[in-house]
């Protein structure tokens, strides 16, 4: 399957947007920039395409796919802030790009968000802001945390 | 005594006889079982629960 074209990169940009639009954005005081979602979005796709064609593979696994969305997301940081001045009325604010990769990226994983406790997503959000990540080595990662919310043996 | 290059060749050849494992190592695959989300679900999903996973995330950020 080939992943950047219009079809797939617009399904996506519309599904991130949408969650951006009616949820994210109401809790902080930010705006999401089109053109970078749409370049991070882009960038993704390009990553599973040449994982499929590395692999010859049709479509990755979900925890590949998601890690590599995490990966762009954290890098490209689509999301800025806005008002500078008494913007910090969250401590999570500094963490926006990766608080929103997280979210998007562990309910697409099919995780119940609410079920992660507290102690792993403040590592996990550690390990995006301020780690050097690349996707490949975590999808281990990922997969070991899709079967142990799963309760199934990695 | 200098090796000749034929000399070289053949050698290389009897050497890639015991090496055939490793050949077949890179061609290794990996299991797959990809497919995409469905999107309507997913957009629910993540308009769902987010309310409650900000709150968490603030208090896991400043919990000491």
């Amino acid at each position: 399957m080939q992943f950047d074209n219009d079809d797939f990169i617009n399904q996506e940009v519309d599904v991130i947007l949408n969650f951006y639009r009616n949820s994210f954005s109401k809790s902080y005081k930010c705006v999401l920039q089109l053109q970078l979602l749409r370049h991070t979005i882009t960038c993704f796709a390009k990553d599973l395409n040449r994982l499929c064609s590395f692999h010859c593979i049709d479509i990755p696994d979900k925890h590949k796919q998601v890690i590599h969305l995490i990966y762009w997301v954290v890098k490209i940081k689509p999301i800025h802030l806005i008002d500078g001045k008494g913007n910090f009325d969250r401590p999570s604010v500094p963490f926006i790009n990766e608080i929103f990769a997280c979210y998007v990226g562990l309910t697409r994983l099919g995780i119940y968000v609410m079920s992660i406790s507290n102690i792993f997503l403040k590592n996990f959000l550690y390990m995006l802001h301020f780690r050097e990540i690349k996707p490949e080595p975590l999808y281990l990662f990922l997969y070991t945390l899709e079967k142990a919310y799963m309760k199934e043996i990695p | 005594m200098k090796e000749s290059l034929a000399d070289t060749k053949k050698w290389r050849e009897e050497q890639e006889k015991n090496i055939k494992y490793f050949n077949n190592i890179s061609n290794m695959t990996l299991p797959n079982d990809g497919n995409l989300p469905n999107y309507d679900d997913l957009s629910d999903k993540l308009n769902k629960n987010f309310s409650n996973f900000i709150n968490n995330i603030d208090k896991a950020v400043s919990d000491k």
